[in-house]
């Protein structure tokens, strides 16, 4: 019990970093299902480009000897190339493998999907390297620890939580509190009635791709600067994750979502730390069953259609 | 009244009206008898005529073929489990190579020094059965209550924790500090996976053959699974349980008003679908005396998918041309192995975005305003219900079905 | 003199979602043989109705009866099990299953035939399959013309009429007690509809209880024993055919007030 109070506040904030991460994609992977009702498989893998374009601009630019651009407007270069890059990735995906089979069943895309995150992944294994990647992140990012109490984390760490949260506090307020925000709920709720009001749907389709791709590009940017490392193969796992966490709070609902991704982490966290680190990643798929059994419309969702 | 006759046009000949016809009609033809038969004859004597062609001419690449056939037939297999899954019930089950992966490791861990169990093949496979069906079950319970999507997801998380857990089970869990089993207790090999599993006991010679190398048995053997399996599904096919399949498939809601009992038949597809494959699994942990961890792969799993998809979803003859189709070039084009599988998820996105059906298939996954090319004559007519929550409701109960099914326009009312 | 017995009883069923009552309180009972339509305008609730009866929607209050056996919270396929059948007012049969296979489905309820069984040719599976082909005959004999020679399409190459017709062919091979007809002459022409007329008769006559839901007057006025007629969820009358039809509340629901008390 000792060891648990002792603990409990280090692993509870390892938990809502990786919380904050798991929200910034399971934001993304909700806005695609509360447009398209479509569960985007691709989109962990998306999250995995975003790390590696981030590397990609380290490696040329410290490597390139830039290095004495001051680190601050080097990660924001970062992090805008990687949002930028994920973001067209996001919409240039969603026009070729996805647009097409728009109005076929339900399933069909989901294939499709699955096809697009090995694609992703392989093109990345292929022709950028099958091994991790490591980030020269010492360069230029100060490697110092935040730390109160006998709780310590790395300032990347705080980074990523602080950035995801303005991010998640942004979309929230673009979603909510703009025109264009009313135009994607509407497309949402009922897309064939969002045509009718004089919507254009598939422009909404595109800035929702756009939005959701650049969220999980800055999660990979913020992985790649918390964790100095990215794999091609990064983005499978979390994705599951991410859409356990948005199932969790409920999947179409963006603060479902953020809510989800947070309580995520710190379960897992506080699973990891106390009862297992190697069996970690099973108390978010048995999170998953639990949800999906008991309150399958999760947290703020609306409660599922009766089946008698 | 004229008496001019009209031009009469040739009935079509049989090959014109079974080319027209369209897929349904090729996959029945192509699985009768008189077809199926000769090629089982075929593909069982191949082996022999490739070593006699070997024996009398400087050619080698006996071995060689017969292995790649091997492998083949394998996967044809696995294409057809898939297929009964997907193709007949249209669950999607995106952790379909974990039960390969299953098989191969419950027969390797009662038929090697893993835990020093040498069990003989049917008791075996009998434990490969049960295991199976087990994870099947604890999958399947919860999952298929559930609509497609999150069908598709558990499934997908399975397969991961899967593979996990044979990775990490090479030494005694520990959970919460408590220690569970012998230290030196190593279930599952984990990185390396099991070795030195044994092989099934057979003949290693056959009258009138002669010597039968290791290789041809499996290869005969696969192809014998492979052929019991062509059988159990095309006789459930014409049958009540595939119709029942097929029914939930094509229209969740009007099966149910017939009788049928959805869940338990999604149940029964799913557990049937996991056996096959583990039963596979279980043949190439004899065969190629390991198992690896390798076996639970995603990618694997979307290799058996694409085989079915561009081979067509719910067709036969499809699973086993995409099971060849992707089971030979790349064991030919060996120097391009590395980008196999940026190939094959090319191939799978082009299929699903130019020819979703396949070359065989009988699912509609296409988009599709109507059925079949007729109008629909009242989708705006009376007796819809008006108000937002009946409609709401009624769609909620569309897509709680999750069915393959296509999209018949506008429904006015459940 | 035999009072024939009750198939359905409904008492005080209600259905509400959110806020709409979508059915309010509907008490309605169907004799054995009879033929009673429930007609309203659009919007009434009567396919709502029918999705209570056949285990679709769940009542939020009352209770349904068949022939003395409780169906609410009854899954649907185990209603089918205990005798309703009905059709779908947007037709659903299944596409890629021909014409048989949609007509065995109605058989699969009432025989028994597993997956060992069908493998193993197993002589109760045999016999089931053989069952199941035989009752497919006699399910399309009032449709033998029309859909005999295409008994091995697919459902999806049929005619709208004939993909009707494999529907209730479908319904009648489930043996109902009870079939629940949904509109069954929308979109027909009037020879169409004469046919149809004639068919539900048939089906009577052969010891069915018919409920049906039709928007065609004519034909309703023609075939029905009793008509109930339902206005935004509740019952606004029921009697004979011609009682209903001059009822001044049933004119103004159709038609409005000024109608009525014109």
């Amino acid at each position: 019990m000792e060891y648990f109070l002792q603990n409990f506040p280090q692993q509870l904030v390892n938990g809502l970093e990786t919380g904050s991460l798991y929200a910034l994609i399971a934001l993304g992977y909700t806005l695609i299902y509360g447009i398209l009702e479509m569960l985007n498989f691709a989109h962990g893998d998306v999250f995995m480009v975003g790390g590696f374009l981030a590397a990609g601009v380290t490696a040329v630019l410290v490597h390139g000897g830039v290095s004495f651009l001051p680190g601050v407007l080097l990660v924001l270069l970062m992090m805008v190339f990687a949002m930028g890059g994920t973001g067209f990735l996001g919409v240039a995906i969603e026009r070729v493998a996805y647009r097409p089979l728009r109005n076929a069943n339900r399933l069909a895309p989901l294939i499709t999907a699955i096809g697009v995150s090995l694609f992703l992944e392989s093109v990345v294994q292929v022709f950028v390297s099958p091994a991790p990647v490591g980030l020269p992140t010492n360069a230029f990012v100060s490697q110092g620890q935040l730390r109160f109490g006998n709780v310590e984390t790395p300032l990347t760490g705080v980074l990523l939580f602080v950035v995801s949260i303005i991010l998640m506090v942004a979309l929230d307020l673009f979603v909510f509190r703009t025109r264009f925000g009313s135009a994607m709920r509407a497309t949402a709720q009922d897309r064939e009635a969002a045509t009718f009001m004089g919507i254009d749907v598939d422009r909404v389709i595109m800035v929702t791709f756009f939005a959701a791709s650049a969220l999980a590009g800055m999660g990979g940017v913020l992985y790649g600067l918390r964790f100095a490392t990215v794999n091609f193969f990064m983005g499978y796992l979390l994705g599951i994750k991410a859409f356990t966490a948005a199932v969790i709070g409920g999947i179409g609902n963006l603060r479902g979502a953020m809510l989800g991704g947070l309580l995520l982490g710190v379960l897992e966290s506080l699973g990891g730390g106390f009862i297992s680190t190697e069996f970690q990643d099973a108390f978010a798929f048995l999170a998953l069953i639990v949800v999906l059994l008991i309150r399958p419309q999760g947290l703020f969702g609306q409660p599922l259609g009766d089946r008698a | 009244m004229s008496a001019t006759p009209a031009v009469i046009e040739e009935p079509p000949t049989r090959g014109q009206h079974l080319w027209q016809s369209g897929p349904a009609a090729w996959n029945e033809a192509l699985t009768r008898p008189v077809v199926m038969i000769p090629f089982f004859i075929l593909a069982a004597a191949t082996p022999l005529v490739l070593q006699y062609l070997e024996d009398n001419s400087s050619w080698i690449g006996a071995q060689f073929w017969t292995t790649i056939l091997a492998n083949c037939a394998m996967y044809a297999c696995l294409a057809l489990s898939l297929n009964l899954v997907v193709g007949y019930a249209g669950l999607l089950n995106l952790g379909f190579i974990a039960f390969f992966g299953i098989g191969s490791y419950a027969y390797a861990l009662v038929a090697s020094d893993q835990l020093h169990q040498h069990y003989p093949i049917w008791s075996a496979l009998l434990v490969v059965i049960m295991v199976t069906v087990a994870f099947a079950l604890l999958v399947g319970v919860p999952a298929l209550r559930l609509r497609g999507d999150y069908l598709a997801i558990v499934t997908l998380g399975f397969g991961l924790i899967m593979r996990d857990l044979i990775l990490d089970l090479d030494r005694p869990p520990i959970l919460a500090g408590h220690q569970f089993g012998p230290s030196d207790l190593n279930l599952t090999g984990g990185t390396n996976g099991i070795h030195q599993v044994d092989p099934f006991k057979l003949p290693t010679s056959l009258p009138l053959i002669g010597s039968v190398p290791h290789f041809v048995m499996y290869y005969w053997i696969f192809i014998g699974v492979l052929a019991i399996f062509v059988f159990c599904m095309l006789r459930w096919r014409h049958t009540r349980t595939g119709r029942a399949w097929v029914a939930i498939r094509e229209d969740e809601l009007a099966a149910r008003a017939m009788g049928v009992n959805t869940f338990k038949y999604r149940l029964l597809a799913f557990t049937v679908s996991a056996v096959m494959a583990g039963i596979v699994g279980m043949i190439d942990a004899a065969f190629i005396f390991n198992a690896f961890p390798g076996n639970f792969d995603v990618q694997q799993t979307v290799m058996v998918f694409i085989m079915v998809i561009l081979g067509g979803l719910g067709s036969i003859p499809g699973a086993i041309l995409g099971a060849i189709a992707f089971t030979v070039p790349p064991f030919l084009l060996q120097q391009f192995v590395f980008i196999k599988y940026l190939v094959i998820s090319l191939v799978l996105i082009a299929v699903m975005v130019f020819r979703p059906e396949g070359l065989l298939g009988t699912v509609s996954i296409r988009p599709r305003k109507t059925m079949g090319g007729t109008v629909e004559l009242f989708s705006d007519q009376a007796g819809a219900e008006p108000s937002a929550g009946t409609q709401g409701k009624a769609a909620e109960l569309e897509s709680t079905t999750g069915a393959i099914v296509p999209e018949a326009g506008p429904e006015p009312s459940v | 003199m035999n009072e024939p017995e009750t198939v359905l009883q409904l008492r005080g069923l209600s259905c509400r979602f959110g806020g709409l009552m979508a059915v309010e309180k509907l008490d309605l009972e169907i004799k054995k043989g009879q033929i009673v339509s429930l007609v309203g305008p659009n919007g009434a609730g009567k396919t709502t109705v029918f999705n209570l009866v056949s285990g679709i929607l769940k009542p939020t209050a009352g209770s349904i009866d068949l022939l003395g056996r409780q169906l609410v919270g009854e899954p649907s396929h185990r209603i089918t099990r205990l005798g309703v059948a009905r059709t779908f007012q947007n037709i659903r049969v299944f596409p890629q299953l021909t014409v048989r296979e949609n007509i065995l489905l109605g058989t699969h309820h009432w025989t028994r035939s597993g997956m060992l069984g069908s493998v193993t040719f197993w002589p109760s599976a045999r016999r089931a399959e053989r069952d199941a082909r035989a009752e497919v005959d006699r399910a399309i004999e009032l449709f033998r013309e029309r859909l005999e020679p295409r008994l091995d399409d697919p459902a999806f190459s049929l005619s709208y009429a004939n993909r009707r017709r494999t529907e209730m062919a479908r319904a009648l091979a489930a043996r109902p007690k009870l079939l629940l007809l949904d509109e069954p002459a929308a979109g027909m022409n009037p020879y169409e509809r004469v046919e149809i007329a004639g068919l539900i008769r048939s089906m009577r006559d052969s010891g069915l209880t018919i409920f049906l839901i039709e928007h065609h007057m004519p034909l309703v006025m023609e075939i029905s024993d009793r008509v109930v007629v339902m206005d935004h969820g509740v019952k606004i009358a029921e009697g004979l055919p011609k009682e209903v039809h001059s009822n001044p509340r049933v004119v103004e629901a159709y038609l409005g007030r000024r109608a009525a008390s014109a």
